[in-house]
């Protein structure tokens, strides 16, 4: 039986390059529906979509990319999907990799399927200090599960039915991924990496802004350490 | 504690306990908020009348001044009730969260569905 795969695309404020990340995932990945989130954007992000006949969910009040996110899954998870995965509006997440990533969740029988650009370390790595920051996740999720996963803020991740219950259940609000794979790791899911290239972004502004990264550190530090005291359950 | 003082903080306390039955009566707050505000205020005024039952509960307590008590005490009463706030703050943005994303979700739905009719309709 042919699987149904979803790609679950959030924008808010993204008109700069919406247009282009769709047209690319309908070009490249061709077998995978999508979706757009569009989370109450107050540019014409909205409109762009509309003209081209984008398949489109509009938020009628602003969620933040959790939230967001969220409703892809649950418009997975209730329209029967296998899988689905997050594609950031941004341009930054290219969908060539998509098909490799679905194969591999398939073949191995895993739950969810990261893009890691730090395997190979080819193309866009972020800033020094973001991998830093990421370098220290990375670190924290290994003392704390035991898995190592090497870039545990990629949003390029791809889940079976399984894990897009759990998150249409269950997802955080802000800065979600770190804590997320934390969540499901808890719950004995198996968690695979692949090396993928990430562009740098086309458009739109990154969600962790200087003044953020302090609370972003604090706040996914904490939301990792109370995943794991939660072991799985609620 | 001067009689003229007394009476000033009875009648102030009274009327920011009739502000607060008024906004439950014109549902500016729900009831079960705002129990805790009238208890706060009885608990003033019962002190207020008969100061002798501060002094004797802060003996009790082996606080030297009575008057630190009332300033600890009333510290120990608001931060449960902000507490709660924030716990209740929670609980509304996740409900908000969730009916957001029906809303969208149906109006998805029914968008889809009007696409269908007007393709059949052709």
């Amino acid at each position: 039986m042919k699987k149904r795969k979803l790609i679950i695309i959030p924008a808010y404020n993204e008109s700069a390059c919406i247009e282009k990340t769709v047209k690319d995932i309908q070009k490249y990945a061709p077998e995978f529906d999508y979706i757009v989130i569009n989370d109450c954007s107050t540019d014409n992000t909205r409109e762009i979509c509309e003209q081209h006949g984008f398949h489109l969910i509009n938020l009628p009040v602003n969620l933040g990319i959790g939230g967001a996110v969220q409703t892809g899954y649950l418009y997975g998870y209730r329209n029967g999907y296998d899988m689905a995965v997050q594609v950031d509006g941004d341009g930054q997440h290219n969908p060539a990799f998509l098909n490799e990533m679905a194969e591999t969740l398939e073949k191995e029988k895993l739950d969810m399927v990261i893009g890691s650009r730090f395997i190979e370390k080819k193309g866009f790595q972020s800033s020094s200090m973001r991998r830093v920051g990421i370098r220290y996740f990375s670190a924290l999720i290994k003392i704390l599960t035991g898995v190592r996963i090497t870039d545990p803020t990629s949003g390029l991740r791809l889940v079976n039915r399984k894990v897009m219950k759990e998150f249409a259940h269950n997802y955080p609000k802000d800065y979600p991924e770190p804590e997320s794979v934390v969540a499901i790791l808890e719950r004995n899911c198996k968690v695979k990496e692949i090396p993928v290239v990430m562009r740098k972004r086309m458009g739109g502004v990154s969600s962790i802004s200087m003044k953020k990264s302090v609370y972003y550190m604090i706040k996914v530090s904490l939301a990792i350490a109370i995943e794991k005291i939660r072991g799985g359950k609620g | 504690m001067n009689i003229r003082i007394q009476i000033l903080i009875v009648v102030i306390t009274l009327l920011a306990m009739f502000y607060v039955i008024n906004k439950i009566r014109n549902k500016g707050i729900e009831l079960k908020y705002s129990l805790v505000w009238l208890a706060l205020g009885t608990g003033i005024i019962i002190f207020t009348c008969f100061p002798k039952l501060t002094t004797w509960l802060a003996h009790v307590l082996g606080i030297s001044q009575p008057m630190n008590m009332l300033f600890f005490a009333g510290f120990c009463f608001m931060l449960p009730i902000i507490f709660s706030l924030s716990v209740s703050v929670s609980r509304l943005s996740n409900k908000v969260k969730r009916l957001t994303q029906e809303m969208a979700l149906l109006e998805e739905q029914k968008r889809k569905a009007e696409e269908e009719s007007e393709e059949l309709q052709k």
